[in-house]
């Protein structure tokens, strides 16, 4: 859990499941959803988010602590003195280890990025999605993202007709 | 509705009573500012976690965390959006998967067709060339027949220099409403055999959504039924045949035009920006040999960039601030500066000339 920091504003984020986060206000503001309610004036100091729990939510906080600008933020892994490509290079890496969680840790993280609307961290896990799933079979995609197959026989002969050159 | 049960941290006196009562007076705002961006799909497991005594709403709540969450859990817009930023071609893949991604496929409205998003780039030139025409055919001939509303058209076809004009006429059907970027690359031979037809944007649905448009290989002639181009942002016109009628009828109907670059295109003598560009802002005329006069009308125009030395007339150059002139032939690029480009002083603070030898730079 974060301690407070002198000179820099907290925000208390709870998870339905009684977890409580102190975080500094910057770090929660990566959230559209949040920074609209702080800017809107609508947010109590503590915020409840309903729809993540306590696991998922500490990941995604983890993930807002690196990304969030280092100018009178976190400064948690940048200084003036790194030049921004080799910062960038950094978060690719970071991001890249952060990322390596099964299925439905990744599905969880999707629904939170969607949810509390952080761009970064919905593009992140779409596109580690969608590298999962290229170039595989159908029932390999299937079993990746743990879905059914709800085709009449003669419908998916219909459609893998129409989509035929997909699989050339 | 869930069944109740006590929140965990209820018991801790951290959180008093009172709290929870100043809490619960706002929970009613607060979950409408909270509120997914889109309720879990039907069958989503909204198994809801209670809070403190009251029930949350469908929608409120946290949906199923538990580990074997698949892509049924996944609300609509989510499934969708991972679909529409897949490769075109795993997309057509993944609408085989379930109805869910076929459902998404049939509203697939960002098409990017190239060697590399066909998965071609490793085939044989030949077989890539007839694979690729192929495809495209395919695919574009599907969406149209679906009925799906493309948003953004990319066609690169820079391989195919015995592409039929009728494959590319019949593709460019499925530019209508809604359509906002639209890109043609065609082998340079093309701009002689294919003209790209001003038809496709004489239906004022679609001119009027358009807001990227950029040619590369083609002739393209506008005349007076082209539509109202009023969202049209960005024109690039590259080794594209144009005449200054043309150019003309163009730009009078964009007049929302921001950027403007005119890259190695022949048919234009005077090159003339009128006043009715009123918010072109970004202006790049670059290898166009035939030009000789370029004559400068736009107020907000701030950056000229031009690779060529023709005689320059800015009749309001209020606000241009950057100029970056590379002459094709570079000596005496110091006394063109001098004597032809009098005109563009008024205000600028960046002017660079390039020469072979020389490169100068003034503010």
């Amino acid at each position: 859990m974060a301690t407070r920091e002198a000179g820099k504003k907290m925000i208390m984020l709870k998870s339905p499941d009684g977890m409580e986060f102190e975080v500094e206000e910057a770090v929660a503001m990566e959230s559209q959803t949040i920074r609209k309610m702080i800017e809107d004036d609508c947010a109590d100091t503590a915020i409840l988010i309903p729809n993540i729990n306590s696991k998922i939510l500490s990941r995604v906080i983890e993930y807002c602590n690196k990304h969030v600008p280092t100018t009178g933020a976190t400064g948690a892994a940048a200084s003036d003195t790194v030049a921004p490509a080799a910062l960038a290079e950094d978060l690719k890496i970071w991001d890249a280890e952060f990322i390596k969680v099964n299925r439905a840790t990744r599905f969880n993280l999707i629904q939170a990025a969607s949810y509390l609307n952080i761009k970064g961290l919905l593009d992140l896990t779409s596109q580690t999605t969608i590298d999962t799933i290229s170039d595989n079979s159908l029932e390999e995609i299937r079993s990746f993202l743990s879905t059914k197959n709800d085709y009449l026989p003669e419908e998916e002969q219909t459609i893998r007709r129409e989509n035929q050159w997909a699989f050339q | 509705m869930s069944p109740r049960r006590l929140r965990p941290w209820s018991s801790r006196p951290r959180f008093a009573a009172i709290h929870d009562a100043v809490r619960r007076t706002r929970r009613r705002r607060r979950h409408r500012l909270l509120k997914p961006l889109t309720p879990p799909a039907a069958g989503s497991g909204s198994k809801a976690t209670e809070t403190n005594g009251a029930t949350c709403g469908q929608g409120e709540c946290a949906p199923n965390m538990g580990q074997e969450l698949g892509l049924e859990e996944l609300p609509e817009d989510i499934v969708h959006r991972i679909h529409s930023i897949m490769p075109v071609q795993d997309a057509a893949r993944a609408a085989c998967v379930s109805r869910r991604f076929l459902h998404s496929w049939r509203s697939y409205s960002s098409l990017t067709l190239s060697d590399r998003t066909l998965g071609l780039d490793d085939t044989d030139f030949e077989e890539r060339k007839t694979h690729l025409i192929d495809k495209f055919d395919k695919i574009l001939k599907n969406h149209y027949g679906n009925g799906v509303k493309v948003k953004t058209l990319k066609l690169e076809l820079g391989l195919c220099s015995d592409i039929k004009a009728s494959y590319l006429d019949r593709w460019l059907r499925i530019i209508k409403s809604g359509i906002q970027e639209f890109s043609l690359v065609l082998p340079l031979v093309m701009n002689k055999i294919y003209n790209f037809p001003c038809s496709v944007l004489s239906n004022e649905a679609a001119a009027s959504s358009i807001q990227s448009l950029s040619l590369f290989g083609c002739a393209f002639h506008p005349t007076s039924i082209l539509g109202r181009l009023i969202r049209l942002k960005s024109l690039h016109l590259c080794h594209v045949h144009i005449t200054e009628d043309g150019l003309g009828h163009l730009l009078s109907k964009s007049s929302a035009l921001e950027r403007l670059v005119i890259d190695a295109c022949s048919g234009i003598i005077c090159l003339k920006i009128p006043c009715t560009m009123q918010q072109l802002k970004f202006l790049a005329v670059k290898l166009c040999k035939m030009v000789r006069v370029v004559e400068i009308d736009a107020p907000q125009l701030g950056s000229f960039h031009y690779g060529g030395t023709p005689v320059i007339y800015v009749r309001n150059s209020s606000q241009l601030k950057n100029v970056d002139i590379s002459p094709v032939c570079p000596s005496g690029i110091l006394s063109y500066a001098r004597f032809s480009l009098p005109s563009i002083a008024q205000n600028v603070e960046s002017l660079t000339l390039r020469g072979r030898s020389e490169v100068c730079v003034g503010f």
